[in-house]
């Protein structure tokens, strides 16, 4: 089944790092966010040890893909400059949306702003779904809203809801308008476990309510992906290969790999 | 006994000289396919969910890239259709308060090295 590791590397030039944590979980398909090194340093950090992965052409700025599989299986349908909608097209698979976003950041934008560029996220995802014939889409970001955020739960957004029962539903109609849902399995990984970080974001802000922890990288996929996808899968990322990506506090190490840590989710379809 | 129904209409209710937002974006999207022998063109898209407000986007496709869109720049815009807001990418939003500044700020974008630089790559990689 392929792996998908996406990782908002926050601009730094790690690309051996990069390389590390992809080989460290056989990643067939690589999204880099905030990436600014040259695809092809990029690819001698995949391709260290075998030349594996290759650069699929794209046009976002803010998003790099780099497959396992040859990279035009993996096709461009849609893009900006923070989103980037692909059809993936597998031998002997079906054919699915992967759709990848960086919206806009959290320090220079309102809560509302955010939400609305949630609303227009869900827009750009529906146009592609009815284009393509089926909602198979799997949603993979740095959305800088976290999970119980109105723009990721709301039904003009990304209506994504932390239950795969109620997920599986498919659909619910408010105010006499269909909306379609999405499971966001990012819930299950908020505060303490045994193993695992709070969250895939730190930020210490000197304000009466504070999270400390966000989770701001998130995967999300449509009910009719849920039966290929285990919740146990879905890692947040604390070392790649041999190097910790968290500084001695315990945070994501910003000084030596990236202020957001990369998340990993196996994908059977 | 009703009489005839009396009109409370101004007269001149129908005359508009006001150019909206979307004709213009869609006067300039029309001009990409001749520059280019159509191996781009460039369209308007409505963008569906952010009432109240319309959200239109401008967008470049490429057919002999399998149908692939790009969009160069979003504007939003209420009913009344000023102001209007430019999202463009690397800029901070921009208003304008009527259709001369909008179509100063479209010039703008159109003739910027932003979005020359889009085009350019992407006849590039038809003709790859």
């Amino acid at each position: 089944m392929p792996t998908f590791l996406f990782w908002n590397i926050g601009g730094k030039s790690i690309s051996q790092l990069i390389g590390a944590a992809a080989l460290a979980v056989d990643a067939d398909c690589v999204v880099l966010c905030e990436c600014s090194i040259e695809p092809g340093k990029v690819l001698e950090g995949l391709n260290q040890r075998a030349p594996d992965y290759q650069y699929a052409f794209g046009e976002c700025e803010h998003l790099r893909f780099f497959t396992k599989f040859d990279s035009r299986f993996l096709e461009p349908t849609f893009e900006n400059a923070r989103i980037s909608i692909r059809r993936l097209t597998l031998p002997a698979r079906k054919d699915i949306l992967i759709a990848a976003a960086h919206l806009p950041s959290r320090l220079f934008h309102s809560a509302e702003s955010l939400a609305q560029e949630c609303v227009i996220l869900g827009g750009y995802i529906q146009t592609e779904e009815e284009i393509v014939g089926h909602k198979r889409t799997i949603l993979m970001g740095d959305l800088n809203v976290n999970p119980f955020e109105s723009g990721v739960v709301g039904t003009s957004g990304l209506h994504a809801v932390l239950s795969r029962s109620v997920a599986a539903r498919g659909s619910r109609i408010v105010q006499d308008r269909e909306h379609h849902f999405f499971y966001n399995p990012m819930w299950s990984h908020f505060g303490d476990r045994e193993d695992c970080p709070p969250g895939t974001y730190y930020y210490d802000r000197a304000e009466a309510v504070n999270y400390y922890w966000h989770v701001y990288d998130q995967v999300l996929l449509r009910p009719d992906l849920l039966e290929g996808f285990s919740g146990e899968s879905l890692r947040v990322l604390t070392t790649a290969g041999e190097t910790n990506l968290l500084d001695l506090a315990g945070r994501p190490d910003k000084a030596n790999a990236s202020d957001h840590l990369p998340i990993v989710f196996d994908l059977t379809f | 006994m009703a009489g005839p129904e009396e009109d409370f209409w101004p007269e001149d209710i129908a005359k508009t000289e006001m150019v909206t937002p979307v004709s213009m974006m869609r006067a300039q999207a029309a001009i990409l396919g001749q520059k280019t022998n159509n191996q781009l063109t460039a369209s308007v898209q409505p963008i569906s969910g952010a009432p109240p407000h319309f959200v239109w986007s401008f967008q470049i496709t490429s057919p002999s890239l399998g149908g692939y869109r790009y969009e160069i720049f979003r504007v939003q815009h209420p009913l009344t259709l000023y102001p209007a807001v430019f999202m463009w990418e690397g800029h901070a939003n921009t208003t304008v308060q009527d259709d001369r500044s909008f179509k100063d700020f479209l010039k703008q974008i159109i003739g910027s090295d932003q979005t020359k630089k889009i085009v350019q790559a992407l006849l590039a990689q038809i003709v790859r």
